[in-house]
């Protein structure tokens, strides 16, 4: 049985539909990167699987069981808004750990949270007590990060999480989530959707890449790298066959653009 | 000393330009009538004369605005909260809220009069309703106006009822909550003269209010003077409290 089965799911916002019938099947511990131009429905999706949304058509199962509200069995990372502005990072850690792991005391909780603050290149000597506002975009999702693997949930949710960082920052955040996800936790590898525009940061971070179409979104491209060696950071931009990958997937990217400036321009 | 000084230089020159002001227009042009408007070297010997008086008339009106602006925080918070989160009981509700809260509470002083058994609580019910519209309003937009995705963010961790009140949804409305806490504060003090015409017989309000009727308008101003005073040391108490509990906003 897939870890997730998406099976014909469409949704539309008021009657704006959105999503036109998307059909998906991610295995246990896949990183799955969900690809396409802003407004596609990536995130949408995305919020589907979380249970921040319901879908009427079409349905969602994970482990064969439809969702029907959020939970931590899928955690969440928001590009903004990951963190409540007041709590100390800490203490925005703890209070999702202990919604989880109802038994720990104040000290373990707080040692879980620390030691993942660790992981992520965090020192919670120094930002264990500051305020989001007090550290930097970048310490912040490395926090948002740390929570979401410290709660060790088999599904991973990211949605856009590094979109507003700067390259360098982002590049070091990618290498800390992968390493993570290639590490596993207690019940191995997680499932990870990540949604991204960045076609490199996909061919970087995922095992499978899914690419949306727009007005409604569809999926237009697939392609895995299962069963062959992923791309490398060192090597992506000189590895011909990755590199026509990506010229493909950046052509398929721009043609679904233009076609959907001829399809706006032909109704108006 | 020195630090402090220069921290409060501003407002130490504004209030020697206001009683320089005064001075001004009252002993050296003599423009204002010395009537209405005594000089402050009469005015200000009166104080330590009518100290005692003030005083009492201060403990009576702090326990009249006090109870009020307590009772009307836990009243319109809570209600408010609810009201804020619940849409369809906003929808039914909002239409009698805008009804009732236009009703000045002033011409309902004869009511509650004659509700309440004594003058006393009619007029920290005055008080009351008259902050409560305020803080009541600005609670339902508060929390009407929360950022959702701090709430999806507390659903997504699975985070009980009580503490998403207390932990989120409180928090994260506190700002707007506390401007509407502000403004009700204020019009506590205003409404503290007219509870008073009637519920007391001592207090900051009857102090003026009483000299008034005498036209002894020094003594009103020695009653402004002090009403002012106490004023502006319970907002700087309020605002310390606002500061501790704003303490993650970034304009703190």
């Amino acid at each position: 049985m897939p870890e997730v089965l998406i099976k014909d799911v469409s949704f539309a916002y008021d009657k704006e539909l959105i999503l036109g019938g998307i059909n998906l099947e991610v295995e246990a511990g896949d990183f799955v990167c969900l690809l396409g131009q802003s407004g596609c429905g990536k995130s949408t999706l995305l919020r589907l699987l979380a249970g921040l949304e319901t879908t009427k058509q079409g349905e969602i199962l994970v482990k064969g069981q439809p969702i029907t509200k959020p939970g931590y069995d899928r955690i969440m990372v928001f590009q903004d808004y990951g963190l409540f502005p007041w709590m100390s990072a800490g203490e925005n850690i703890t209070i999702a750990l202990k919604q989880k792991f109802k038994k720990m005391s104040k000290s373990e909780l707080k040692a879980r949270a620390s030691e993942w603050m660790r992981n992520v290149g965090l020192d919670p000597e120094i930002i264990y007590d500051k305020l989001p506002m007090e550290i930097s975009g970048g310490q912040r999702q490395r926090c948002a990060t740390a929570r979401a693997f410290a709660m060790d949930s088999p599904i991973m949710l990211m949605d856009e999480p590094f979109g507003a960082l700067d390259a360098v920052t982002k590049a070091l955040l990618q290498d800390t989530v992968l390493s993570l996800w290639e590490r596993g936790g207690e019940h191995g590898r997680k499932t990870v959707f990540f949604v991204t525009h960045e076609v490199d940061e996909a061919l970087l971070l995922a095992t499978d890449i899914f690419i949306f179409g727009q007005s409604p979104s569809k999926i237009i491209f697939k392609h895995s790298f299962k069963g062959q060696a992923k791309p490398k950071r060192e090597t992506m931009f000189t590895d011909p066959e990755v590199m026509a990958l990506r010229n493909k997937i950046i052509k398929i990217i721009n043609d679904e653009v233009s076609a959907k400036a001829i399809r706006a321009s032909a109704h108006s | 000393m020195l630090k402090v000084l220069k921290n409060y230089l501003g407002i130490i020159l504004i209030f020697i330009g206001i009683v320089a002001g005064y001075i001004l227009l009252t002993d050296v042009w003599h423009v204002l009538d010395p009537f209405l408007f005594p000089s402050l070297s009469k005015v200000l010997p009166l104080f330590v004369e009518y100290s005692p008086k003030l005083l009492e008339g201060f403990q009576s009106s702090m326990i009249l605005l006090l109870s009020g602006f307590s009772l009307s925080l836990i009243g319109g918070i809570s209600i408010g909260v609810l009201i804020g989160l619940r849409s369809r009981l906003r929808k039914n509700l909002t239409p009698y809220i805008n009804a009732f809260s236009a009703i000045p509470v002033t011409l309902l002083t004869p009511y509650a009069i004659n509700i309440f058994p004594s003058f006393r609580v009619a007029s920290i019910f005055i008080i009351f309703l008259g902050c409560f519209w305020i803080i009541l309003g600005t609670t339902i937009s508060a929390v009407m106006t929360i950022d959702k995705r701090y709430l999806e963010n507390a659903a997504i961790i699975e985070m009980g009822s009580v503490e998403r009140l207390f932990r989120i949804i409180l928090p994260a409305a506190s700002p707007t909550i506390l401007v509407g806490c502000t403004i009700a504060l204020k019009m506590a003090f205003v409404l503290l003269a007219v509870a008073e015409m009637f519920g007391a017989t001592s207090g900051m309000g009857y102090f003026i209010q009483y000299y008034s009727d005498f036209a002894r308008f020094d003594l009103v101003m020695v009653g402004f003077i002090f009403i002012a005073i106490v004023l502006v040391i319970l907002m700087y108490l309020f605002d310390c409290a606002k500061a501790k509990i704003l303490y993650w906003t970034i304009n703190n």
